[in-house]
C-alpha cells in the first residue's frame, strides 16, 4: 500500500487527537482530584469550626456551672433569730430618715443633724437619743456659672463690628477668654457630709447609713476591684469591694470608737440602704472586731444592698455576724452587682428576704420608698422568689 | 396524436449545433479541476485540524504563533486552488461580493462550531479536544470552498493557460 500524504494527515490527526484526549483526560482526572481535596478542606475547616464552637459552648457551660455553684453559695451560717418584721419597717424608716438628714444639710449648711426635724420623723421614734451622726469629707467640685451656656450668650463686641471676619476674630477671642475665666473660677472644695447615724436607746441601739448622694460615692461604687481585709490584729478575713472599703473607712468618727460607746449587753442593729446597706456590712463586721463582746447582739438588716465580698469574707462574716438579713426587690438591679465572677468573685452576706416590685424603671425598683412600701406591707419572704425558676440555665 | 408524437420528437431533437465529443472534455476539465480542489479541501483541513491539537495555551504570544499558522496554511490553499484555477480573471461585482461574504461565513461557522463544541464539554467533557481542530478544519474548508467557488464565478478561461495547469497537474492525479 502506497503512503501518500492524506495517509500522513490522517496519522497526525488520529495521533494529536489521541494524545490531546489522553492529555485533557488526565487534565480532567486531576481537577476532580483538586476538587475532592479542596471539598474535604471546606469539610475539614468546617468541623474544626463546629469542634471550635462545641469548645467554646463547653467553656460557657463551665462558666454557667461556676456561677451557679456561686449563687447556690450555701456556705453561710443559718440566722439564730427569726426575722424581725417589726424592726426591719423601722430599720427602712431610718435609711430614710438618714437621706433627708443628708439632703437637710446639704441645702441648709446650719442644719445640725437632728432627726427630729425632718419630714418623716414619727413619735415612736422618740426613745432614740441620737449618739452622733456619721459624716465624711468629700470632694465638691461646684461651678459658678453653672447653667451659663456660651452659644446662649451674647456677644456685644459682634454688634458694634458685624459679621465681619475681625468681628468674628473678636468673637472666638471672647468665648475663648469666657472658657478660661469658668475654668479658673471652679470652685473645688471638700466639704462634710452626713453619711448616717447611730442612735442608742434603753434596750437596743441602731446604726444606720444612707446610700449614694454625691459624685464621690458614685466614683468609689464603681471601682469593683478588691482588697484584702486584714483586722487590726493582722488576720486575713478575706477580700472586699475596694470603693466600699473606702467609703466605710472615711466614716467619722470611726466604727471602732462607736463601738465603744455601744452597751454590748443590748441587741445593736446596723442596717442600710444601697450604699448604705454595704458600708452596714462592713460596718458591723468591724463593730466585731472593736469590740467582740458585740458578737451576738449584732442584727444586720441590709436593704438593695450590692455584693461586696468574696466568698471567704461572706463565710466569716455569717460566722462572726449570724443575724444578718438582706432585703431585696427582686426587680431591684443594684443587688445584682457586682457580678458573681468579673475577675474578681462576689457573694451575697445575709439571709435573703425579697419581694418582686416592678414599675420598669432602675431607679423606681431601686429607691427607698418602694423597700419602705413593700416592708410595711410585709410582702418580703424568705422563700425563693424567682419568676424565671421554671427554666433552669443549662 | 401522431402528428402531436412527431411534434415533440422534433422539439427533443438534439441541437445540431451541440458536438457532446466538443464539449464533454470541457465538463470533463471543470469535474477534473473540482476534484482536484476537494483534495486539497481535505488536505489542508486536516492540516488544519493537527494545527489546532497543537497545545498552544497559556501564553498569548504563543497563541498568536498557532493563529498566524492558520493563516498561513489558509493563504497557501487559496494560492493552490488559484493554481488550479490557473488563476482566471474577469469576476464580476456579485462574485466578489459573494466571496466576500462567504469568508465571513467562513469565520462564522467556524466560531459558532467552537461554541457549541465547548458547550458540548459541560456534559461531554472529552468534547473540548475536538473544540480547537474541528475549528480550524472548518474555517479552513469554508474558505477554500469560497475561493473554489469565486474561481468558478469567472467569465473566461484562458486555453493556454488551462492546458499549461492540466498537464502539470496531470502527474498528480490518481
Amino acid at each position: 500500500m502506497k503512503v501518500n500524504r492524506r495517509h500522513f494527515l490522517l496519522a497526525g490527526l488520529g495521533t494529536g487527537l489521541t494524545v490531546s484526549g489522553a492529555t485533557e483526560q488526565a487534565r480532567i482526572h486531576q481537577v476532580r482530584a483538586q476538587q475532592d481535596r479542596a471539598a474535604r478542606k471546606t469539610l475539614a475547616e468546617h468541623l474544626s469550626i463546629m469542634d471550635a464552637a462545641y469548645a467554646s459552648e463547653l467553656v460557657w457551660d463551665e462558666e454557667v456551672e461556676k456561677r451557679k455553684e456561686l449563687l447556690a453559695f450555701t456556705n453561710l451560717t443559718p440566722p439564730t433569730l427569726p426575722y424581725d418584721r417589726d424592726m426591719s419597717k423601722r430599720m427602712i424608716q431610718l435609711c430614710k430618715l438618714a437621706v433627708q438628714q443628708f439632703k437637710t444639710k446639704r441645702s441648709n449648711p446650719n442644719y445640725d443633724g437632728s432627726i427630729d426635724v425632718l419630714p418623716d420623723y414619727r413619735r415612736h421614734l422618740d426613745i432614740y437619743n441620737q449618739l452622733t451622726n456619721f459624716t465624711a469629707t468629700q470632694d465638691i467640685i461646684e461651678d459658678y456659672f453653672k447653667g451659663l451656656d456660651n452659644n446662649n450668650v451674647p456677644v456685644s463686641t459682634n454688634d458694634l463690628i458685624g459679621d465681619t471676619s475681625a468681628g468674628q476674630s473678636i468673637k472666638n477671642v471672647e468665648l475663648t477668654l469666657r472658657d478660661e475665666i469658668r475654668q479658673i473660677l471652679q470652685h473645688r472644695h471638700r466639704i462634710t457630709v452626713y453619711s448616717g447615724l447611730a442612735l442608742t436607746s434603753s434596750d437596743h441601739n441602731v446604726l444606720v447609713f444612707r446610700g449614694t448622694q454625691t459624685q464621690s460615692e458614685w466614683l468609689k461604687n464603681i471601682n469593683a476591684s478588691q482588697v484584702d481585709y486584714v483586722s487590726p490584729t493582722g488576720q486575713f478575713y478575706g477580700a472586699v469591694h475596694e470603693g466600699f472599703y473606702q467609703v466605710t473607712q472615711e466614716i467619722q468618727p470611726s466604727i471602732a470608737e462607736i463601738a465603744q460607746q455601744l452597751d454590748p449587753s443590748i441587741p445593736c442593729y446596723v442596717t442600710g440602704h444601697s450604699l448604705g446597706a454595704a458600708i452596714a456590712t462592713l460596718a458591723a463586721f468591724e463593730l466585731v472586731q472593736a469590740v467582740p463582746e458585740l458578737k451576738d447582739q449584732i442584727r444586720l438588716y441590709t436593704f438593695a444592698g450590692p455584693r461586696v465580698a468574696s466568698p471567704t469574707f461572706a463565710t466569716l462574716h455569717s460566722q462572726l455576724i449570724p443575724n444578718a438579713y438582706r432585703i431585696v426587690n427582686v426587680g431591684d438591679t443594684v443587688p445584682l452587682i457586682p457580678p458573681v465572677t468579673m475577675g474578681n468573685t462576689y457573694t451575697h452576706v445575709g439571709q435573703e428576704w425579697s419581694f418582686l416590685a416592678q414599675f420598669g424603671d432602675t431607679l423606681l425598683n431601686h429607691v427607698v420608698d418602694t423597700y419602705q412600701i413593700a416592708v410595711d406591707q410585709e410582702v418580703e419572704t424568705d422563700q425563693i422568689l424567682n419568676p424565671m425558676q421554671p427554666l433552669q440555665l443549662g | 396524436m401522431t402528428e402531436q408524437n412527431t411534434s415533440s420528437s422534433q422539439e427533443i431533437a438534439p441541437d445540431p449545433s451541440f458536438d457532446a465529443d466538443v464539449i464533454a472534455p470541457g465538463f470533463n476539465t471543470v469535474l477534473q479541476i473540482n476534484q482536484a480542489v476537494r483534495r486539497l479541501l481535505v488536505d489542508y483541513a486536516l492540516a488544519a485540524a493537527i494545527l489546532g491539537l497543537i497545545p498552544l495555551h497559556g501564553n498569548k504570544w504563543v497563541e498568536a504563533l498557532g493563529l498566524l499558522a492558520l493563516g498561513l496554511l489558509n493563504l497557501k490553499l487559496i494560492r493552490e486552488i488559484g493554481k488550479c484555477w490557473g488563476y482566471p480573471k474577469g469576476q464580476d461585482m456579485f462574485a466578489l461580493v459573494s466571496s466576500l461574504l462567504s469568508v465571513f461565513g467562513a469565520f462564522a461557522i467556524a466560531i459558532m462550531a467552537r461554541i457549541i463544541l465547548s458547550t458540548m464539554s459541560f456534559f461531554i467533557p472529552l468534547a473540548i479536544v475536538i473544540s480547537a481542530p474541528m475549528g480550524h478544519a472548518i474555517l479552513t474548508w469554508a474558505l477554500g470552498r469560497a475561493t473554489h467557488q469565486f474561481y468558478l464565478s469567472t467569465r473566461q478561461i484562458d486555453p493556454d493557460t488551462l492546458k499549461q495547469v492540466l498537464q502539470h497537474q496531470q502527474p498528480h492525479r490518481p
